[in-house]
């Protein structure tokens, strides 16, 4: 037999009781469907995170804290000592670094890295104008981070002008008619110094962030404001006082190598790609789960095939053997058992890639409407043609192994089958 | 020539164990010279069946052994008896044994398509067989429409499409009205007849084994005693 006649006999085959055909073909489809989903979430939710690393921070820069700031797992107090009753309103969620600290970490750093301590920073609000005051979280300063802009420009250092961007959600309630209105006005900052006493840093607003899952809500500025914020902050403290850094940003072409050496110094290290790193490990956490799920319903459609090929070599036993007695060989008869599973699970396959990118397409854009998700940018469901044809393959794959017990059943039959059935 | 064309030694052939242990062949020899017609005759049951089976390579004996052209059938890789019978050997059932939802022509063509013969020449060779059993008008009509004298006929092209040097037939006419059963029986001696075709048959009609060059009668899985054809031709 040409491969061909293999194949028209196989599809006529498979198609000898069509509802049955169309049940196993469901049951194959299942499972590839949510193959293509859980593909689909994955590929959108990951390329929108990827393309949100930049409004994380500078990918250049490594933030250096006592502790991990992302893992609440490594929450822990430190020893008490006497001048550290100057670190006053320190956030000890991430530990804190002294001068000693700083030190060690500069002697990790190679010629070209720059860096710069961060001080704690007690901002309480912000406001407009006299308007309403905003209690909002300060996120320190990022060097060389840019923004996902939906009105104004980027912050800029090489200026002696306190500048910061907002996100978009605060603009209206800080009395703005418009992102674009926002851009140029200043806003007021109240901050509390270590005397108790609130003064007000002046920022001016130059751009306008979009909304974003990870990074884009707060509010940030420049190296100008971050030193007026600072000073303000510490305000009233003594001259002789120990100084007390919240955080260390350094700079350097090798962000991977500055976060290997300070690290090795007893330090917590974040690049950007690393918290984005931490992002996609929940998400893709939450797909592998999808996918064990979709593994299970292949598994059910695998017993599936099984049982259907088994019923239809049981019916074809007098085809079979008298194909046999007409000297098809037993390996024409396997190749032809295993090619009918092989096209249910094509069949199968590239019905549910179909349908589950169409209904990504479909109700993706639903979804996040329903979920309030006004995240600009964000595709639920993003499909990449190589994931597509690896799921196609990889259930046909699944289905010819499904078709391996009955496809040796068959090829084990006599032409003495077909005869014997006659009596 | 004279070296039998097809030849039977001493045939054995056990069904089931134990309390059903049955013989159903006890040591059966005999021979057949290329372009003899072989009539085996019995009762149901008598194992006739059993040694077209054993003759065709369709089962294998437990004992003795079966020479096609001088080669040990039983000693062959179930390959080459896949080949030997596709090749070498035409088949024809009581029950025709057709693709019912297959049209006549792919039913001639199927042993041909296993042979690998190509489509086009497979639909040539198929109508030519079908025209000359009095079927090509019917050539693209399911099998399944077919009445029993044609679909025997089909089965009979189909036997014959790989052009075969055997033709087992196991009461070919059995299912068949008298006149079917006579046009089926005139095709196979006339391919017997005029293409050298060996025939080994079995029947129940008398009439059919009388037109057979030689008979040979089982009797409880052994040929009877009275039948000196069984390995010397008469003529």
């Amino acid at each position: 037999m040409t491969p061909r006649d293999l194949l028209r006999s196989a599809g006529r085959n498979t198609f000898r009781r069509p509802l049955r055909a169309f049940l196993t073909i469901v049951a194959i489809a299942i499972g590839a469907f949510t193959f293509t989903v859980t593909s689909g979430l994955g590929t959108g939710i990951n390329t929108y995170i990827d393309s949100q690393t930049r409004a994380v921070g500078a990918s250049r820069t490594v933030q250096v804290t006592g502790t991990s700031v992302m893992s609440f797992l490594n929450e822990r107090m430190e020893v008490y000592r006497d001048d550290m009753d100057t670190a006053r309103g320190m956030d000890v969620g991430s530990g804190i670094l002294g001068e000693e600290d700083l030190q060690r970490i500069t002697s990790a750093l190679g010629p070209d890295d720059e860096y710069s301590a961060n001080r704690q920073v007690s901002a309480l609000y912000y406001s407009h104008d006299g308007g309403q005051r905003y209690r909002f979280v300060y996120n320190g300063y990022w060097p060389g981070k840019t923004a996902n802009l939906v009105a104004g420009d980027q912050l800029r250092d090489d200026t002696d002008q306190a500048q910061l961007i907002v996100p978009s959600y605060a603009t209206r309630p800080l009395g703005f008619a418009s992102a674009q209105d926002a851009v140029g006005r200043t806003v007021e900052i109240g901050v509390l110094g270590q005397d108790g006493e609130v003064r007000t840093v002046p920022g001016t607003v130059v751009g306008v962030q979009e909304k974003s899952l990870i990074g884009g809500n707060l509010p940030f500025g420049n190296q100008v404001l971050d030193d007026a914020l600072q000073d303000a902050s510490w305000a009233g403290s003594a001259e002789d006082d120990a100084q007390w850094y919240s955080s260390v940003l350094v700079t350097g072409e090798d962000p991977d190598r500055i976060s290997r050496d300070v690290a090795a110094q007893g330090y917590a290290t974040a690049t950007a790609e690393q918290t984005v790193g931490d992002y996609k490990s929940i998400v893709n956490g939450i797909l592998l789960l999808l996918n064990l799920l979709a593994g299970v319903a292949i598994v059910a459609a695998m017993f599936g095939i099984v049982n259907t090929l088994m019923m239809s070599i049981q019916e074809r036993t007098r085809q079979i053997g008298m194909f046999r007695a007409l000297g098809m060989g037993r390996r024409r008869v396997f190749s032809s058992v295993a090619l009918e599973a092989a096209l249910l699970g094509v069949i199968g396959s590239v019905v549910a890639v179909a349908l589950g990118v169409l209904a990504g397409r479909l109700l993706g854009p639903m979804a996040l409407d329903l979920a309030g998700l006004d995240l600009p940018g964000l595709e639920l469901f993003a499909f990449d043609a190589t994931s597509l044809v690896a799921i196609v393959l990889g259930v046909t794959v699944a289905a010819l192994v499904a078709a391996l017990p009955p496809a040796l059943r068959a090829a084990r039959m006599d032409p003495m089958d077909a005869l014997r059935e006659n009596r | 020539m004279n070296a039998p064309q097809l030849e039977a030694e001493d045939l054995e052939k056990v069904y089931g164990s134990g309390e059903n242990r049955f013989r159903a062949l006890k040591g059966v020899s005999l021979s057949a010279r290329t372009g003899d017609s072989l009539a085996i005759v019995g009762r149901s049951g008598s194992g006739k069946s059993t040694l077209l089976h054993l003759l065709g390579a369709l089962d294998r004996p437990d004992g003795g052994r079966v020479r096609y052209e001088g080669e040990p059938v039983d000693t062959m890789s179930t390959r080459d008896q896949d080949r030997m019978r596709n090749r070498e050997f035409g088949f024809v059932f009581q029950q025709f044994h057709l693709e019912e939802r297959a049209s006549v022509l792919e039913n001639v063509a199927l042993p041909m398509m296993i042979a690998k013969v190509p489509a086009k020449e497979r639909r040539e060779r198929a109508l030519e067989v079908l025209d000359r059993l009095g079927l090509a008008d019917r050539a693209d009509e399911n099998a399944a429409n077919l009445s029993g004298g044609q679909r025997q006929r089909v089965a009979m092209a189909r036997a014959l499409a790989n052009r075969p040097r055997v033709i087992f037939a196991d009461e070919p006419t059995g299912a068949l009205d008298v006149e079917n059963g006579a046009t089926v029986a005139d095709l196979l001696f006339e391919l017997n007849r005029d293409d050298g075709i060996t025939l080994v048959l079995i029947t129940h009609s008398t009439d059919l084994a009388r037109r057979c060059g030689r008979r040979v009668t089982i009797v409880d899985g052994e040929l009877a005693p009275d039948d000196p054809a069984a390995t010397e031709p008469v003529r």
